[in-house]
């Protein structure tokens, strides 16, 4: 316990120095008319500030919390944007996005960047791969990926792409695959909200003689973890990507729908 | 023909990516944090030469348009306007403007207000060289309960706030709070009240790799908006300060063990050197230094590790900047004006190799990622800076070459009319090197227009 009799002696001290060190004279306060604090009714913060905190239980063989000791927020809920599917065809996202545990990333599949796409999807592939072992979770769960980049990555590349990526792996029925789904957009005008929606940075490399743009789109690795009811519930980046961590996430959904 | 040369074009592309994709690329995490070095390890790092600086001033009653203010100054030296200030953006009345974070894309920095809770969130990328306010955010009382929106530490897709205080008793007990980028609340997390915890906060800094985040303590609104002198004379007041650092899981978001931490811990830092597994902070009212590392057991331990000037002469340590490296922290003093370099080759055991004195008074400190230029700033409150001749109000910007400081350029805040300088952000973004996805669509859109 922490003993606050410990700065008697120190903050003694502190008294006589300081009030050697400033001047007694009163300043300005901060503008009364810009204070937040005493606006909202005692009940209401009194509910709030009482709250105690939980204590962390880790699993200290794979520094992790516990499954079912952790929750994962709501961050936000997914647009109901149009995007365009393999097959060319016009689809609402949510029809991505709900029904299922998933994992959404951006991409282009011009991206060259080791610790850019490439990772993101061999990250996901590891997944795909892990769920497809557990007969019980293979059907909850599927894969997007949405191209930042409409004009070469069309249905027709993302189709070929879809085919190769479902069926990568060793499976006697096509029920043993967890879905993969890459979609697109007719246009960088219906990609923009998207991107916004998500928080998706992206920034066009520009050729350094010419200043014409280049064909890399420089961002930030984002897979984007969404429950059932299309809420992003985790969002993972290059600092903490790691495959166990996101089969534990999404375990602690199941396990939250359960309860 | 013509289809059939294409097809057989996104044939082979497709072939390459999905190779890359499913077998060729092994899943690893990338070991690149952020710096300068109070940024959160989310946020992209700027390495090179910072083109900007911005400061966020507390506005001073009969200076200027009296109102708190991003200002804006010029730190690229090839630059016409190299030392001065290009832009303010002023934010309407004074709420004790206090510290800034970048969202985890570095596009947006978020600034709070101490006194009245807001907080503005700047674009920073569509024009760096003159952000623009785009979102104030008014409901952290309402949503929390708690007040003092203190540090701004991006997570993906979301930033965490310290509180300072709460609206109950405005005292020092706090949460870490949770808000999306959009600027929606997301969670509130207690500061531990038991096992040793007194429910104060100050300062986070996370370390991924570990998954564990740092807090410390400060007091609480009842204190930091009291005049100095007044506060240090009144003995019950003086007691509230917080004296715990928490290690907390970062995943959970839930606390793991409290230390005893006398005094006041403030800034929090994270030794980004490749292996290194330590924390710093300093106290304020105690001048110590302490690591936080891990034993052989794993388990978190604390380490008291130096004590900072004559801790009787109450040198006030406030700011601190750990070099990239993990090899060298600054520690400022604002009473004595004076930022001292701590050799930290061996952190267990580091020694002040350097002071120099900045001013009448000094409080924040930042260093480019090289080391190379350290910028001061000296507002620490409104109503705990000094008063008079020696209330200086500046940002000094020194070049350091590993012995001494030398004055590159500085900015009198008081001459400016700007107010008081308090934190500082660096940003870096060439827009001939690359533009925004949005803004090139803007643009495109325009022309297509004309």
């Amino acid at each position: 316990m922490i003993d606050r009799d410990i700065l008697v002696s120190p903050l003694g001290e502190v008294l006589i120095l300081l009030s050697a060190l400033c001047s007694l004279t009163p300043v300005a306060n901060a503008d009364s008319s810009m204070r937040g604090a005493d606006s909202f009714s005692a009940t209401k913060v009194n509910s709030l500030v009482t709250t105690k905190a939980d204590w962390a239980v880790i699993d200290k063989k794979n520094n992790m919390p516990i499954l079912g000791t952790y929750n994962l927020e709501n961050i936000f809920s997914t647009p109901d944007l149009m995007v365009v599917d393999s097959s060319g065809h016009k689809r609402s996202l949510r029809q991505f996005t709900t029904g299922k545990y998933t994992l959404l990333t951006f991409f282009y599949s011009h991206c060259s960047d080791a610790n850019g796409c490439p990772l993101a999807m061999a990250v996901m592939h590891k997944i795909k791969s892990s769920i497809e072992q557990q007969a019980g979770m293979r059907d909850k769960v599927r894969l997007v990926s949405i191209s930042f980049d409409p004009e070469h990555d069309i249905p027709q590349m993302m189709g070929g792409l879809e085919h190769q990526m479902h069926h990568h792996g060793d499976h006697e029925s096509e029920t043993d695959y967890v879905p993969w789904n890459f979609l697109t957009t007719s246009s960088i005008k219906e990609l923009l909200p998207l991107l916004r929606e998500f928080g998706q940075d992206v920034d066009i490399k520009l050729d350094p003689t010419s200043g014409q743009k280049t064909l890399t789109y420089l961002h930030l690795v984002k897979l984007f973890l969404i429950d059932e009811k299309g809420f992003v519930r985790e969002i993972y980046t290059t600092m903490n990507l790691e495959p166990q961590v996101i089969l534990n996430d999404i375990d602690t959904l199941e396990l939250e729908r359960k309860s | 023909m013509v289809f059939k040369h294409k097809y057989s074009k996104i044939k082979k592309a497709i072939s390459l990516v999905a190779i890359s994709m499913a077998v060729g690329i092994p899943a690893y995490v990338s070991n690149t944090y952020a710096d300068e070095t109070s940024c959160s390890p989310f946020t992209p790092i700027v390495k090179g030469q910072e083109d900007f600086v911005y400061v966020w001033t507390l506005g001073m009653k009969g200076l200027g348009d009296e109102s708190d203010k991003l200002v804006t100054v010029d730190t690229n030296p090839k630059s016409k306007t190299y030392g001065k200030v290009i832009a303010t953006v002023s934010v309407g009345g004074r709420g004790e403007a206090h510290h800034m974070g970048f969202t985890d894309d570095r596009r947006y920095l978020w600034a709070g207000a101490l006194d009245s809770n807001r907080i503005y969130v700047f674009d920073v990328a569509t024009n760096p060289a003159k952000p623009k306010l785009v979102r104030t955010i008014t409901n952290l009382v309402e949503k929390t309960g708690y007040v003092g929106p203190h540090t701004f530490y991006a997570i993906p897709g979301r930033m965490v706030i310290t509180g300072l205080s709460n609206a109950q008793d405005h005292g020092g007990k706090t949460a870490l709070i949770v808000y999306n980028n959009k600027g929606e609340y997301v969670s509130t997390h207690p500061m531990p009240t038991d096992n040793g915890g007194d429910g104060y906060g100050y300062d986070v800094a996370i370390n991924p790799a570990k998954s564990v985040m740092l807090t410390t303590a400060f007091t609480g609104w009842n204190n930091y908006m009291m005049d100095l002198g007044k506060l240090i004379n009144d003995k019950e007041a003086m007691k509230q300060f917080g004296n715990s650092t928490v290690m907390w899981d970062y995943k959970s978001m839930k606390p793991l063990k409290v230390f005893d931490t006398p005094g006041a811990a403030l800034e929090a830092r994270w030794s980004w050197n490749k292996g290194d597994n330590w924390a710093v902070t300093t106290t304020a009212l105690t001048s110590n230094i302490y690591v936080y590392k891990q034993d052989e057991k794993g388990e978190w331990q604390q380490h008291m590790v130096g004590t900072i000037g004559d801790p009787s002469k109450i040198p006030l340590p406030v700011d601190i900047s750990l070099d990239s490296d993990g090899k060298g922290l600054w520690i400022n003093t604002f009473m004595d004006g004076t930022a001292r370099f701590w050799d930290f080759h061996d952190p267990m055991h580091p020694k002040e190799a350097y002071t120099k004195k900045i001013g009448s008074q000094v409080n924040m400190v930042s260093q480019s990622y090289d080391g190379k230029r350290v910028y001061f700033t000296t507002s620490l409150l409104s109503n705990w800076d000094k008063k008079g001749q020696d209330n200086e109000q500046y940002l000094k910007m020194y070049n350091w070459d590993g012995k001494e400081l030398k004055l590159g350029f500085e900015i009198d805040f008081i001459k400016e009319k700007l107010g008081r300088a308090h934190h500082m952000k660096f940003q870096s973004k060439n827009l001939k090197e690359a533009v925004p996805l949005e803004a090139m669509a803007e643009q495109n859109l325009n022309l297509a227009q004309k």
